[in-house]
């Protein structure tokens, strides 16, 4: 659970220092920042961490950093703090992916749980991005020929019908085909599809 | 016909020629007397008849044929009345005066002309010889009028059958009877005009729309019109005489009394109160009069207004002003609610993680007594903090509406900064405070400054709405623009407004926000105002926002 680091942002010094406390009571690393300029200032590296953000602060407030994140494609899982309920504003966060919305004040075991949905969140989008990121790697180590063959095989074209649409013979495109699923490291054809797919190639008509 | 028996029985100067002047048998005498009593009696509507029937008696008895009156007003000679016997060549010259040309002279000149026969005229009377003749005239006597020193008419007689004498008595008697017509005709005239003066005064004092009302010296009414016996419900008989106070209420009658009084000591005098009807009903009224002296008398004379419909719409305005400013109080006390449950929302979120972030961490027992401190200074200044917006809303709505104290311009605007900031953060707007040290008191209400001040800081951050961040500031700055005036500016950087939306922004219940009401900035200018200042907006340079400025005299020279 200590995994990954809580960013609060809130203008508000004494609010921040009692968030920290009570994050850290439960074994959380906490960083805590004034405002969204700091944050965007110096931007924390790629480990593990969601963020805590209070949606009215001088300059950039939070749903502004919100929307600014993802323009940049660095996504975060965030749960905001809002110090009156305005519903349009919520709903506005949740749709942009908010994990939740909360009004001040706020129940600490609340908190607490939002903050761990968060992180939760943050380590299943962090895993599945590993994930893509490695059969990403292996599908860069395929040659343009070696694309050309994943794309028509992973359709189910027999390797016959392959050699043809390529202008080539049967027996080049099994010498193609074995590269092919060594270094994708396919087990079989299916595991083959499912990682071609991962990647975004769904079979095309050449 | 009877002249004639008197011709033959009293001849004179020519064989049948008459003369009752002459005679002794005295009914030229009973003539003159009769007229002189009869022109004297009669009404002004009769006097031409009776002067007509005059002349037939004396054309009658002088056994002549045409008798007239002529008016010599206006430098021009007119036949007002004619008479003619025998029905004919009863045709009258159309302009004498060119006709009888030489004639018209002698009478303005106040000469009487005898005629025997035409052929006595002078060779200048040439025209008029002519003239007569074409009437078939052949002897005439014209006496001029004089009344007053001045010649005002003529009589004229003429005979068309024959030559006559027109010795010196009977020209007498005809300019004595011309005397008594003119007389009669100028009394004539003078009452007519009378007449005519009493019915415009009478037409006047109707066609007023309020009641009129004259009294004596000793306040009874003695005139009123229509309008008064109409609204107060009285016949005239209950009004005529009776003293004023009869139709006021008693402690009105004090009050309408010092008006008179008034009255009589500076000319005019004006009063408001309640007149009471026959049926009891009390009728705002209000009263205008002046002293007025006609012949040797003073009178009060005026007109009184039912201003009833004046005091309901007066009613109306007051009732309507009150219920916008409730209005503007209700919604401004809502916005102070926001402001406040914003505010306290910060420390109370604080106290409340603290204390159960504590809570967790003692019963872990991995709290050391330093942290445990920290936590519980934390919680208390938290805390304080919260006791402090208390204070300051106290503070905002101490009682005192409408006492005006010596304030400092900035304390103000300190102490409505954490509700103003509220606003502003709502709208992601930086505020920014530039206040000038030094700053001379002013006096002034301090609930209504702050109200205009909130109000000034939430319309700016909500004007920057769809700005993009970085200008999303507002800055709230004092100076001191003259040696008498404090100045307040608030500059935002929202839109350019419109010349139409400029111009239009002080109206009241003109807004171009969803759920505003417009009467934002109108109250916040009366407020202002109020305060011996102005309120007013410009808009900034560089194409971005108004700067809203207000001005309050400093305390010495408001004093």
């Amino acid at each position: 659970m200590s995994d990954g680091t809580v960013f609060v942002i809130d203008d508000d010094a004494s609010v921040r220092r009692a968030l920290g406390r009570l994050l850290r009571s439960a074994g959380l690393t906490v960083r805590a920042l004034p405002s969204a300029e700091e944050f965007l200032a110096d931007p924390p590296d790629d480990g593990p961490s969601c963020l805590v953000l209070d949606v009215s602060m001088p300059g950039i407030g939070g749903l502004d950093l919100q929307q600014r994140l993802r323009a940049v494609g660095r996504d975060r899982a965030i749960v905001f703090l809002t110090g009156h309920g305005s519903v349009p504003k919520g709903v506005c966060a949740m749709k942009a992916g908010a994990v939740d919305f909360l009004q001040k004040p706020f129940d600490a075991p609340v908190l607490l749980d939002a903050v761990r949905r968060a992180l939760e969140r943050d380590r299943v989008e962090r895993a599945a991005r590993e994930r893509h990121d490695r059969i990403r790697e292996r599908f860069e180590l395929l040659t343009p020929r070696e694309r050309e063959v994943l794309a028509l095989v992973v359709t189910g074209l027999p390797n016959k019908l392959v050699a043809d649409r390529l202008g080539t013979s049967e027996k080049t495109i099994k010498v193609h085909r074995g590269r092919v699923m060594a270094k994708m490291r396919a087990q079989s054809l299916a595991h083959l599809v499912r990682l071609a797919d991962r990647v975004g190639i769904r079979g095309t008509d050449v | 016909m009877k002249n004639r028996t008197d011709a033959a029985v009293l001849p004179s100067g020519e064989p049948g020629h008459l003369d009752p002047a002459r005679s002794d048998d005295g009914r030229f005498e009973q003539l003159l007397g009769d007229l002189s009593v009869g022109l004297v009696g009669i009404p002004g509507v009769d006097l031409d008849a009776a002067i007509r029937d005059g002349l037939a008696r004396i054309v009658s008895l002088l056994d002549v044929d045409v008798g007239v009156v002529l008016d010599t007003a206006d430098q021009q000679i007119r036949i007002t009345h004619a008479y003619a016997r025998r029905g004919g060549r009863a045709k009258l010259p159309e302009s004498p005066d060119i006709e009888f040309a030489w004639l018209a002279e002698r009478v303005a000149s106040g000469e009487v002309t005898r005629l025997t026969r035409l052929g006595e005229l002078p060779p200048e009377a040439a025209a008029d010889r002519r003239s007569l003749a074409q009437h078939g005239i052949r002897s005439a006597v014209v006496c001029p009028v004089i009344l007053d020193g001045g010649v005002t008419g003529a009589v004229a007689f003429a005979s068309i059958g024959r030559e006559r004498d027109w010795p010196d008595a009977l020209v007498d008697r005809l300019r004595l009877i011309g005397r008594m017509f003119a007389g009669a005709l100028a009394r004539g005239r003078a009452e007519e005009r009378l007449a005519a003066e009493r019915e415009f005064a009478e037409a006047v004092i109707e066609s007023l729309p309020g009641m009129f009302f004259m009294l004596d010296g000793q306040g009874r009414l003695l005139r009123w019109n229509k309008n008064r016996e109409a609204v107060m419900g009285y016949s005239a008989g209950e009004l005529r005489g009776h003293h004023f106070s009869e139709f006021f209420s008693a402690d009105d009658n004090a009050r309408i009394q010092t008006a008179l009084d008034t009255a009589w000591r500076e000319g005019t005098g004006v009063s408001e109160h309640h007149i009471l009807t026959k049926d009891g009903r009390r009728i705002p009224y209000l009263a205008t009069g002046r002293i007025a002296t006609i012949r040797g008398r003073s009178y009060a004379i005026g007109v009184g207004m039912d201003i009833s419909a004046l005091k309901t719409a007066e009613d109306q305005v007051r009732r309507q002003q009150a219920e916008l400013a409730h209005v503007a109080r209700v919604s401004a006390m809502g916005e102070l609610a926001a402001a406040i449950a914003h505010e306290l929302n910060q420390p109370l979120t604080a106290i409340r993680t603290n204390s159960q972030a504590t809570r967790r961490m003692l019963a872990r027992g991995g709290m050391s007594a330093a942290e445990f401190d920290e936590a519980l200074a934390d919680i208390t200044s938290d805390a304080v903090r919260a006791g402090e917006i208390i204070r300051r809303l106290r503070d905002l709505l101490r009682k005192g509406d409408g006492e005006r104290l010596s304030l400092d311009v900035n304390e103000i605007i300190r102490a409505v900064g954490p509700f103003s900031r509220a606003d502003a953060l709502e709208h992601n707007v930086v505020l920014v405070m530039d206040l000038a040290a030094r700053l001379p008191r002013v006096l002034g209400d301090r609930i209504q400054l702050q109200q205009v001040i909130l109000n000034l800081i939430r319309n700016g951050s909500e004007a920057m709405r769809g700005e993009s961040l970085g200008r999303r500031e507002l800055v709230v700055a004092t100076t001191l623009a003259t040696a008498e005036f404090v100045e307040v500016t608030v500059r935002d950087g929202g839109p350019r407004l419109s010349d139409e939306e400029f111009a239009r922004m002080f109206q009241p219940f003109y807004t171009t926000k969803a759920d505003g009401l417009g009467i934002g900035l109108s109250l916040g200018r009366s407020i202002i105002e109020a305060h011996g200042g102005l309120l007013w907006a410009t808009r900034n340079d560089m194409d971005s926002g108004i700067t809203m400025h207000f001005t309050l005299p400093v305390e010495t020279a408001a004093r």
